[in-house]
């Protein structure tokens, strides 16, 4: 393909809104194929993973509300939910097998293929290069196939919906020996071994996504944009990028034992002595603990896979927003760091009453407790840059403020649950459903809504519409707390998660009500996504054009042409000479101040500091 | 901006709504928060949940309040600038070692007591085999010789010998097994827990103990309960008595009185528990069963009505289609009782 | 379309070189994910064995001639490189075509190791020990392959236009060659110490 940057075009040095580019021609013509299918382009496959995550969002949503359905009104015949799932819902009742796999199914989506995958691939494939300042990836050939890997995995995930005895049905965890015998539970057959097909096609695209992302932010930033010079969110993919890399292959490890077990005969994680419904398997020695080691090791830092590049886009946000620097800049970059670092060392505190060596656990503690620091360091510097600042209320800064609440109201129910001798009452109830729900769940989907606000007028160079965007945001953030927060008493009472009903027992029978009215809620806010949905198509077609730098931002991406091009910058790429958030400083005429706007042209405003 | 006012003060207005419900639906509902715990070492991990709650809440409230009013104070005006006030050592310093120091805190007391709950049982301690599988639980009492016979996994037949006791072992001969938990109150029981097909977990919610039961090893868990099923029933039939309105709410119930309907048959007797509608073999509901729907037809308001209560086992790790209902009993008792249960056990292996 | 790797998609000259650094970069992370990958299988053999019922077999010698092999392969390998570097063709040839062979007798030797042992009854769904063994060298032979197919592309390419402009790919191929070298001297090394008798 022949490149057109050859082409002559100012520079974009002038930080006004009209910046002057020339519209120059484009001497290829793509054909669509090659343009929106098979396109190398990092925005367009940013688009790619965009598109393929709402629809998953849209599947692991449905899911939730179908489990919803069935804890909220146990036993109630909805003749709806009976004709949409045949034999697994008879008379319209969801049967057990089928709750499971919805739990497994729901999870695994919601983690695996919308926030890691959709979250992580939409954003950093997005704003990387246009962040960095550089015509692409390092190598978008990867970044194709990472994207292609990806689409595949989904479909595997998908297809086990079609399964005769149904989908995968342990949890997203897949403890063996449970997933690995199909005698146990019918969905660790066929749909088990579609799972784990699927997660090892979704790893190989993480992979292949993460060292691309690596590789292009330390070689390919441009000219004066040092590694302190980078805005957080590139920080924080950057770390995120390299917390995949290092933990998906043990995940990898783990599967592929898991897959020997299954089918090979071997018995890594399947003991001996193991009797299933009176038959005597013929295994020996494995250790179920073992997969626990395995899958927590990349299941911990996979949490902060979802959470740290939402953080990374809120900082920007609340920053561009309160058009006021981001307070602590190297400490927000140091937290991320430390968080990272620690996201490694504190994976048996999901193994607490596993059965494993109890002072192993004591190790565990300590270190989960620690990360608790880096992430209150985080919430200090988000609260401190909204002190005296000057607020706009777009939509994705009202996401990015219900980011910070959710943040705090999750993360501090960690800080019980990180002390062993507390959790033996809250571990496996749903204190750590709400626990988890809001400060992974909830607030990385938040990040998620306030990337896709904010960076919407760059990938389809069109607004989106405000006043749908603040309904969603006020009828999102009311359901997901109406649903969420009382699973804390539940889970203190000690209701166990993973429960298909609740009606079995005495003691959990006081919460009848409860589970109703969080079920309601369930509906109401996933009713409310629809207000999202309708927004972004309707918006990408018939929204107000967007302006060149719709928000008044720093960060290089607003220097690029409003229609998209290829090679993102027409003339050169702009340079880089200082950091991402000088917002409102004192002695220059605007509140902002543009990455590349140079000092000589800012006389009245430097300071000592600066350089 | 005209409408940053507007936002800010929406903003400031449902947080503060926020933080009022949270407390509000506490003092509403009291007995949701951590039910008291009837185990010794229960009564300090809820004591470390408290302080653990103590230290939080306070944090919560301010930095939520603080984003709430900050939201509030600045909404933007354009004849005004944000501070440029990028950093301050001073204060970030602080806010790393402050929560450094409470967070060791809180370490140094969790660790001490977990190194307690997880220390070795005392010699004298009652000791319980717990065999959990798909989806039941045994239990195993090694009888006069104190000394539990061999299980062997190619004996277990979940009908006859459900965790395959090996009966050539002479040991197994005065072994008492049972569905049900007994234990005395007031003295240690230790739970050596074990499984026979997939990962359970043995949860005790009101003793506060939880340990998986894992194929191929052997975990354990002691406690010391301190009040049996017959006192905390009573306790919880006096907090709880009351006249309640017929609705959803009094299933699992008991009924303090016995209720008749306008042809005088009994919907529900004194001490009855106010039931669902019951499901046919067809798995059909049987609406004619449903004590409330019948209460609310015979157009009872209100009944005098209680909380039953009872301990339960339950499992709390995922192990299949049967999990949620995997539940067993499990009985306090005093010393006399449990040695007169105990005296009336035969032996398994005289059925054999 | 040019659907090569390492096209020219886009970008600048300006940019080429940073894509030049950045794919040579790109190869180290790649070989992390590797380590990682055998650190988290050598790490779960190591826990495995800490809980007893752990079978010691007799090493097949074979594996001692593979990892000679190997060792070897690496030695040409680098007179490839070095030899590409001062652009002397015929020595390319010979040390790539040399590189290639020895690599293949290695996954051959490989794979008589494992017939040898399923002859004394040693087999992968045995005792655990013998389950990691097959796993464990099975998947350094399947990344050796990866190598192996690598390395063919460079030699048809490099047949088909001998050109010295090309350096990235007989460096991806030189490093991930050393590479798979020392990873397997450890396992071998790892293996012998855990599972031989
Ligand atoms: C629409 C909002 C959502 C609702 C109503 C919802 C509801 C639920 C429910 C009912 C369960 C099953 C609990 C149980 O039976 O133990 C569950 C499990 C789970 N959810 Fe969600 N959820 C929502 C969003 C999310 C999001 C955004 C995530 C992303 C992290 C997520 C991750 C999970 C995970 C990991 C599990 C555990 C699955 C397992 O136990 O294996 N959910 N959710
Ligand atoms: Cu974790
Ligand atoms: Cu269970």
């Amino acid at each position: 393909m022949e490149t057109s940057t050859q082409t002559q075009s100012t520079a974009v040095h002038s930080h006004t809104n009209d910046v002057h580019i020339h519209e120059h021609e484009h001497h290829h013509h793509q054909s669509f194929i090659s343009k929106y299918i098979f396109s190398l382009d990092h925005k367009t496959i940013g688009k790619q993973y965009l598109i393929t995550a709402i629809f998953m969002a849209i599947v692991g949503m449905s899911l939730s509300l179908l489990m919803r359905a069935q804890l909220g009104w146990p036993g109630e015949q909805f003749s709806f939910i009976g004709k949409l799932l045949g034999k697994f819902a008879e008379g319209g009742i969801i049967k057990p097998e089928y709750y499971y796999a919805l739990v497994t199914l729901h999870g695994t989506i919601m983690v695996f293929f919308v926030l890691t995958g959709g979250l992580s691939g939409t954003f950093f494939n997005l704003l990387i290069p246009l962040q960095i300042g550089t015509r692409d990836m390092a190598s978008p050939l990867l970044n194709a196939l990472s994207y292609w890997f990806f689409f595949a995995s989904s479909c595997v995930m998908l297809s086990s919906f079609f399964v005769m005895a149904g989908p995968a049905s342990g949890g997203w965890t897949i403890y063996p020996p449970l997933s690995a015998l199909p005698e146990a539970t019918p969905g660790s057959g066929t749909g088990m071994t579609l799972w784990l097909v699927s997660m090892s096609l979704f790893i190989a695209s993480g992979l292949m996504g993460g060292i691309n992302y690596i590789s292009t932010v330390i070689n390919m930033r441009t000219k004066g944009m040092s590694l302190w010079k980078m805005p957080l969110t590139v920080w924080s993919f950057f770390i995120t990028a390299i917390l995949g890399v290092l933990s998906f292959p043990v995940l990898f490890s783990g599967a592929i034992m898991l897959v020997f077990d299954r089918s090979f005969g071997t018995s890594f994680f399947l003991p001996d002595g193991l009797v299933v419904a009176d038959k005597l398997l013929n295994h020996s020695g494995g250790s179920p603990i073992l997969w626990q080691h395995l899958f927590w090791f990349l299941g911990h830092p996979e949490v902060y896979i979802v959470l740290l590049p939402a953080m990374g886009m809120v900082s920007e946000i609340l920053s561009v927003n309160a058009r006021k620097p981001i307070f602590g800049y190297k400490a927000m970059v140091y937290a991320i760091m430390a968080i990272g670092f620690l996201s490694f060392i504190v994976w048996a505190h999901h193994m607490f009453q596993s059965g494993m060596n109890p002072f192993l656990g004591s190790v565990f503690v300590f270190t989960t407790l620690l990360i608790a620091i880096p992430s209150a360091v985080k919430t200090f510097n988000w609260l401190t840059t909204l002190y005296r600042s000057n607020i706009i209320f777009t939509p994705a800064m009202l996401y990015a403020l219900g980011f910070v609440s959710l943040f705090i109201t999750g993360g501090i129910t960690g800080i019980f649950l990180g002390n062993a001798a507390v959790d033996i009452q809250l571990h496996d109830t749903y204190f750590v459903v709400a626990h988890f729900h809001l400060v992974m769940g909830a607030a990385s989907f938040f990040g998620l809504f306030a990337g896709v606000y904010h960076w919407f007028p760059k990938m389809f160079s069109k607004m989106m519409n405000n006043t749908l965007g603040k309904w969603h945001f006020w009828l999102t953030i009311i359901s997901l707390y109406c649903v969420f927060f009382p699973m804390h008493y539940m889970g203190m009472a000690g209701v166990p998660r993973r429960y298909y009903a609740f009606t079995e027992y005495e003691w959990t029978s006081m919460f009848t009500d409860l589970n109703r009215f969080i079920s309601i809620w369930a509906l109401i806010g996933g009713a409310a996504q629809v207000l999202l949905i309708f927004n972004f198509f309707w918006s990408m077609f018939k929204g107000k054009p967007a302006t060149a730098n719709p928000w008044k931002a720093n960060t290089l991406e607003w220097t690029t042409p409003i229609k998209p091009v290829h090679g993102n910058w027409p003339g050169e790429i702009p340079e880089v000479h200082r950091w991402p958030y000088d917002y409102s400083k004192p002695g220059h005429e605007e509140d902002y101040i543009p990455q590349h706007i140079p000092y000589s042209e800012t006389g009245s405003s430097n300071r000592k500091g600066d350089y | 901006m005209k409408n940053s006012r507007l936002n800010a003060t929406l903003f400031f207005v449902a947080g503060i709504a926020f933080l009022i419900l949270v407390f509000y639906a506490h003092f509403q509902n009291p007995q949701w928060y951590l039910p008291a715990a009837t185990s010794v070492h229960g009564l300090v991990t809820d004591h470390l949940f408290d302080i653990t709650m103590w230290i939080t809440l306070p944090v919560f409230v301010i930095t939520q309040g603080l984003l709430f009013l900050f939201v509030f104070l600045y909404p933007h005006r354009d004849d005004k600038k944000a501070d440029y006030y990028p950093n301050n050592h001073k204060l970030e310093l602080i806010w790393t070692i402050v929560p450094a120091i409470v967070l060791t805190w809180l370490i140094v007391q969790g660790l001490q007591t977990w190194a307690n709950i997880k220390s070795p049982a005392p010699a004298d301690a009652e000791v319980i085999e717990v065999t959990a599988e798909q989806f039941a639980w045994n239990f195993r009492w090694s009888g006069k010789d104190g000394k539990f016979g061999r299980n062997k996994p190619e004996l277990m037949k979940a009908s006859t010998n459900p965790i395959g006791i090996d009966f050539d072992d002479s040991l197994s001969h005065d072994d008492i097994t049972s569905k049900e938990i007994f234990i005395p109150v007031g003295k240690t029981v230790l739970f050596n827990i074990q499984a026979k097909d997939v990962i359970h977990s043995f949860y005790l919610p009101h003793f506060r103990v939880k340990m998986d039961a894992v194929p191929g090893m052997r975990t354990n868990f002691w406690m010391n309960p301190t009040m049996t099923s017959a006192d905390k029933k009573e306790d919880v039939k006096r907090t709880t008595k009351g006249l309640k309105e017929v609705d959803e709410r009094l299933y699992g119930q008991v009924s303090d009185e016995t209720y008749k309907d306008a042809n005088g048959n009994v919907i529900v007797e004194k001490g009855g528990i106010i039931k669902r509608a019951e499901r046919d073999q067809n798995g059909n509901l049987v609406k004619s069963t449903d004590v409330v729907l019948r209460l609310s037809k015979a157009g009872i308001k209100k009944i005098m009505a209680y909380h039953d209560f009872n301990y339960v086992l339950a499992c709390a790790e995922l192990c299949g289609l049967g999990h949620y209902k995997m539940r067993a009993a499990i009985t306090v008792v005093t010393q006399q009782e449990y040695d007169k249960w105990m005296s009336e056990q035969t032996p398994d292996f005289e059925y054999q | 379309m040019n659907l090569s790797l390492f096209n020219n998609n886009g970008f600048t000259l300006a940019q080429t070189s940073q894509r030049k650094s950045a794919i040579r970069f790109s190869i180290w992370i790649f070989m992390a994910t590797v380590t990682m990958l055998f650190a988290a299988f050598t790490s779960a053999l190591i826990v495995r064995q800490g809980q007893g019922n752990w079978d010691l077999f007799r090493f097949p010698a074979i594996f001692n001639f593979s990892t000679i092999f190997i060792v070897f392969s690496s030695v040409t390998m680098q007179w490839a490189y070095l030899s590409f570097q001062k652009q002397k063709t015929k020595e390319v040839w010979m040390a790539a075509g040399i590189t290639l062979f020895a690599g293949l007798v290695f996954a051959f030797s490989q794979i008589s190791g494992w017939n040898t042992l399923y002859d004394s009854g040693i087999k992968l769904s045995g005792n655990a020990s013998h389950s990691f063994l097959f796993l464990i060298s099975g998947a350094h032979l399947l990344h050796l392959i990866g190598g192996v197919v690598l390395l063919i592309f460079f030699i048809v390419r490099f047949s088909v236009t001998p050109s010295f402009s090309d350096k990235i790919t007989i460096y991806s191929c030189t490093v991930i060659w050393h590479f798979l070298t020392a990873l397997w001297v450890y396992l071998f090394l790892f293996l012998k110490y855990y599972c031989a008798a």
